[in-house]
């Protein structure tokens, strides 16, 4: 879930949450107003009448002032005294009372209290209409509807544009980190920003990335010299190898030992210079990159490997598209080709076939040979192959790889129908 | 026939030296710049085998210093850096040729018999040996006066074992020389095997003098019969 919408969704669940205490702590001190002004109107009303009746007792005979809305009764001594004591203040009263013409209950708000004329005790009972507490409730709920409608609506927009903008450098600093790769050696270069916690993410990922590539370039620089230094040992030790071998002396036992040294000096003298390859292509000490013509290159290689086709009686098919130019190293591109051709011959039947196609967009080469018993994505991976031929590093496809990398080739295997593919999109 | 090995690694310089006596060259030795420069000025030498990184200078300079001689020397350059910068430097400034470290001696040997033997008979290039005749320029190879049609790595092959006459010559060092870097192939040693057959075969045919024999596992040698 994105950090925008989780803030969008607390904030949203804490307002409605905010939203509803609030509409109860609105209902209730809307009622208490209405109550007071409902009460203090009743006591007014209640005055004017005991006064009206204390300055004329006449009325209270009158059936004059019999209205609905107040009665009075007489009551006993020892009752107002009872009434007097209980209610000091007069008694307040909810009532419900159905009114016929409306068909319903309705709420009404009545005040009894006690006076004395003439020695005699009356009660006065007045009565008035309240209004309805819950079409108030509905009002409010109503309102606060919309309300709430109103905030999300803004929220949502604070979110869109604010956040949005206030996060804007943490997604520019996000898409950067995606790009970026550290076999390309490229720095990274983050654009200034005001707030202080992603100027700090920002500086925390520079330096990050800058100790990385530091360490990254020792450790190609360590391959490169590893190689290099190793190269004078194993050199002298051919040389001596190779005097031990002319001496005539030695017999056919210790000629057999000889042999085998000799061969794994081979394999390691191999080794290194394939390793110093990799790691020369990997440094950028290819750099003079020239117009080469592909076709050409290609169909000396296939000449070159001629004679070893004969050999195994592979036929060879080409298909060329004329003057296929790419703009590389020629050193490289010769590298390149050769290894894949030579692929295809070596992991091949006696009786095979190889097709290669050249076009202006692509290279494919596919030839018969067994499957290979391993996952094919390990394919161009260093070492990764578990080869039984001595005689191969199983570096060669991971130098191809390299050189394709290099120059953004894209490059595809496929085994179908016993013929292993190996294309190459330019 | 006189060679100055200008080289610093003690040991690598007993090999070569060792290697190129027996030969029936004449070998020195500098193992700096300053000292290759000062056995240059005053002695002739028919080959420079030239390391070029030495301790104290670039061996590039004393390619320079041969070329001001105006004598004629033939230079092959040594390298371990198997640098293209070094190859296309050198030989810009008039090297023979260029060998990256490590290299096998047959290799070296090889060339520096065809460096020789281009500053030796110029405009012959020719190699007799007994009744053996290879015309170079025109690559064709001649066994008492009938020509052998060759392929063209049977020829590669048949020179190399002619540029090494009664030397030893491994297996691995003939896959790498008809193979170059390309050489790390399982079956470049069957064919190889298949081609030398061949050739053996042709030369008994044809009646030559020298044939190529088999010398326990360690490889061939290129012997008179």
């Amino acid at each position: 879930m994105k950090l925008l919408n989780l803030t969008a969704r607390y904030f949203l669940t804490l307002i409605l949450l905010l939203l509803l205490a609030w509409c109860g702590v609105f209902y209730f001190s809307i009622q208490s107003i209405i109550y007071e002004e409902v009460d203090e109107y009743l006591t007014f009303h209640e005055n004017e009448v005991i006064e009206e009746i204390k300055a004329n007792p006449a009325l209270l005979y009158e059936g004059s002032l019999h209205f609905s809305d107040f009665k009075i009764k007489k009551i006993t001594a020892k009752e107002y005294e009872h009434f007097r004591e209980k209610h000091p203040e007069g008694q307040f009263k909810d009532v419900k009372k159905f009114i016929a013409f409306e068909g319903e209950e309705e709420s009404f708000r009545m005040k009894r209290s006690v006076f004395e004329l003439n020695n005699t005790c009356y009660q006065l009972t007045s009565i008035t209409t309240l209004m309805k507490l819950e079409d108030i409730l509905y009002t409010i709920l109503i309102n606060s509807c919309i309300f709430a409608v109103l905030f999300f609506v803004l929220v949502t927009l604070l979110n869109r544009v604010i956040l949005r903008k206030l996060w804007n450098p943490f997604y520019e600093t996000m898409a950067k980190i995606k790009q970026y790769k550290l076999d390309k050696e490229t720095t990274v270069v983050f654009n200034k920003t005001k707030i202080s916690e992603f100027q700090e993410l920002n500086q925390s990922i520079a330096a990050l990335i800058h100790n990385n590539l530091a360490v990254y370039k020792n450790q190609k620089q360590f391959i490169e010299n590893a190689s290099h230094e190793m190269q004078t040992p194993v050199g002298i030790i051919q040389s001596k190898m190779e005097l031990l071998m002319e001496d005539t002396a030695i017999s056919r036992g210790q000629a057999v030992l000889v042999e085998e040294a000799s061969e794994q000096i081979d394999r390691l003298t191999r080794l290194n210079k394939t390793l110093l390859l990799l790691s020369k292509i990997e440094n950028n000490q290819f750099p003079e990159n020239s117009q080469v013509n592909v076709t050409a290159l290609i169909v000396k290689c296939c000449e070159y490997f001629n004679d070893l086709l004969e050999f195994k009686y592979i036929s060879l098919n080409i298909v060329e598209q004329e003057n296929v130019f790419l703009n590389m190293n020629a050193d490289l591109a010769e590298i390149l080709f050769a290894n894949l051709i030579k692929n295809a011959i070596n992991h091949n039947y006696a009786s095979g076939y190889i097709n290669v196609h050249i076009k202006a967009t692509a290279f494919v080469i596919s030839n018969t040979g067994q499957a290979i018993d391993f996952d094919p994505k390990l394919l161009f991976e260093r070492f990764s192959k578990k080869s039984d031929n001595p005689q191969s590093n199983g570096l060669g496809l991971s130098i191809v790889k390299k050189i394709c990398s290099l120059y953004n080739f894209n490059i595809t295997y496929a085994y179908s129908s016993k013929e292993h593919t190996v294309s190459i999109i330019f | 026939m006189k060679i100055l090995i200008v080289e610093d690694e003690v040991s690598m310089q007993n090999s070569i030296r060792t290697y190129f006596e027996k030969s029936g060259y004449l070998c020195e030795i500098a193992a700096t710049q300053k000292n290759a420069e000062e056995k240059i000025q005053l002695h002739h030498y028919d080959c420079v085998i030239l390391d070029i990184s030495l301790p104290d200078g670039n061996g590039l300079r004393i390619l320079e210093q041969l070329k001001r001689k105006k004598v004629k020397t033939g230079v092959i350059i040594l390298s371990a850096k198997n640098s293209i910068d070094d190859k296309v430097e050198g030989l810009n400034l008039g090297a023979d040729d260029y060998l990256a470290k490590p290299f096998h001696f047959t290799e070296l040997n090889a060339r520096v018999t065809a460096i020789v033997r281009r500053l030796k008979f110029e405009g012959n290039n020719q190699i007799e040996i007994g009744n053996i005749l290879f015309q170079l320029d025109a690559q064709k190879v001649f066994i008492a006066g009938k020509e052998l049609i060759l392929k063209k790595k049977e020829y590669e092959l048949l020179l190399f074992f002619v540029s090494n006459t009664e030397r030893l010559i491994s297996k691995s060092s003939l896959a790498e020389h008809i193979w170059g870097d390309n050489s790390d192939r399982a079956d470049s040693f069957d064919f190889l095997y298949s081609q030398i057959k061949n050739l053996r075969k042709r030369l008994n045919e044809y009646q030559s003098e020298y044939n190529i024999q088999a010398i326990y596992g360690l490889g061939y040698k290129f012997v008179q019969e």
